[in-house]
């Protein structure tokens, strides 16, 4: 009976190990769970995209014939991943202080700012990168207006950025509008 | 009690008692008792002991006689002991069961068992291996990258025309400008 026992948490633990080493991005250093940062508790998101490497390689293979730019750069990802919530007035101060202790966990992780701006409380952005080796593992952006609150964490073991960006203006964001990312 | 054709004396159910306490009587013979129970106390008392005897003996807990007892038996009868003592052995830890699995001749299996568990759960486990998405969750797949490409496209350059206005502009740009043009003045000046 013990013996049996022994061999059924043996077979589970492996399988944890596997199913944990499957999901490449989640031991990568360039992803942030967005869960831990504590910052939407009971506001229910707007906005939520969560493309893992599976669905990501589908994208680039569907793609490849007609845009193999685009196609090339989703193979280096692993992971992207959206939460967007609306924004009340009364929630401003809480957010905006949220931010600026998110922002100093980052920078203390290890992540470097590759741009900051900050108008006022409620206008601000703030994108980050991580490093590893000398490749870009992981992008975060933090955007906060009087609107909405967004958050963006892409997750690669070599992120382009300059290709990234490059792509970013061959889309038109205000023709994606009818995208549901839900 | 006398006992006659249909009926019990004492004698006759107290001979009884623990066969009826056992359920053991013949068929015929357990009516006769009951009826001579529910008549004659001093008999019901004797059976109400016997089954109090019975439940206080089936609650002991079940002693089993020392080995060196039953030794002693075998060698005074002058027999063989039936059955050789049984060496204790302690049940192996985890880690030594693990080890165990692992060496000799099971090592092979063993083996042969964790790839087969890691692949399997590879298959199984991997994040969508189960589930293969469909054409239309490619396409929002798609729409969604190319949403969050566009997103990220224009938040670097609200960052950076902000960056223009509130630095680059007044700070670089227009001193420059001044710098140049005075320089152009007064050049023009001396000639």
């Amino acid at each position: 009976m013990i013996r049996s026992i022994h061999s059924v948490l043996f077979v589970l633990f492996a399988f944890c190990t596997v199913a944990l080493c499957a999901q490449e991005w989640r031991s990568s250093p360039g992803y942030i769970d967005f869960g831990t940062l504590g910052l939407f508790q009971g506001e229910k998101e707007n906005v939520e995209i969560f493309l893992d490497d599976n669905l990501l390689e589908m994208v680039a293979e569907a793609t490849k014939d007609k845009d193999p730019e685009l196609a090339a750069e989703l193979r280096g990802l692993n992971l992207i991943q959206v939460k967007g919530f609306g924004m009340r007035a009364d929630l401003i101060d809480q957010v905006s202080n949220k931010i600026a202790s998110i922002v100093s966990t980052l920078e203390r992780d290890g992540w470097k700012p590759a741009a900051k701006m900050r108008m006022k409380k409620d206008d601000q952005a703030h994108v980050y990168m991580k490093t590893s080796g000398g490749k870009c593992v992981g992008i975060i952006a933090m955007v906060m207006d009087k609107e909405k609150m967004m958050f963006v964490n892409i997750v690669g073991a070599d992120i382009n950025t300059a290709r990234l960006g490059k792509l970013g203006k061959k889309f038109n964001i205000d023709s994606l509008k009818d995208v549901s990312p839900r | 009690m006398k006992s006659t054709d249909k009926t019990l004396s004492c004698e006759d159910v107290l001979e009884r008692v623990e066969a009826f306490v056992d359920c053991d009587l013949p068929p015929d013979e357990t009516p006769l008792v009951e009826v001579h129970l529910s008549a004659c106390k001093l008999c019901a008392d004797e059976v109400a002991f016997a089954r109090e005897m019975q439940v206080s003996l089936r609650s002991f807990h079940k002693m089993e006689c020392p080995d060196r007892v039953v030794e002693a038996v075998y060698r005074h009868i002058g027999v063989e002991s039936v059955q050789a003592p049984v060496p204790v052995v302690s049940r192996p830890s985890l880690w030594e069961t693990i080890r165990l699995w692992f060496s000799g001749p099971r090592l092979a299996p063993a083996l042969g068992f964790a790839v087969v568990v890691v692949i399997a759960g590879a298959w199984l486990l991997k994040p969508g291996a189960s589930h293969e998405p469909s054409e239309a969750e490619v396409a929002s797949a798609k729409r969604q990258v190319e949403w969050t490409l566009a997103y990220l496209g224009s938040v670097n350059e609200k960052v950076a025309a902000v960056a223009t206005g509130t630095a680059v502009q007044p700070y670089i740009v227009e001193p420059v400008q001044r710098a140049v043009e005075t320089a152009l003045q007064s050049n023009s000046t001396l000639e």
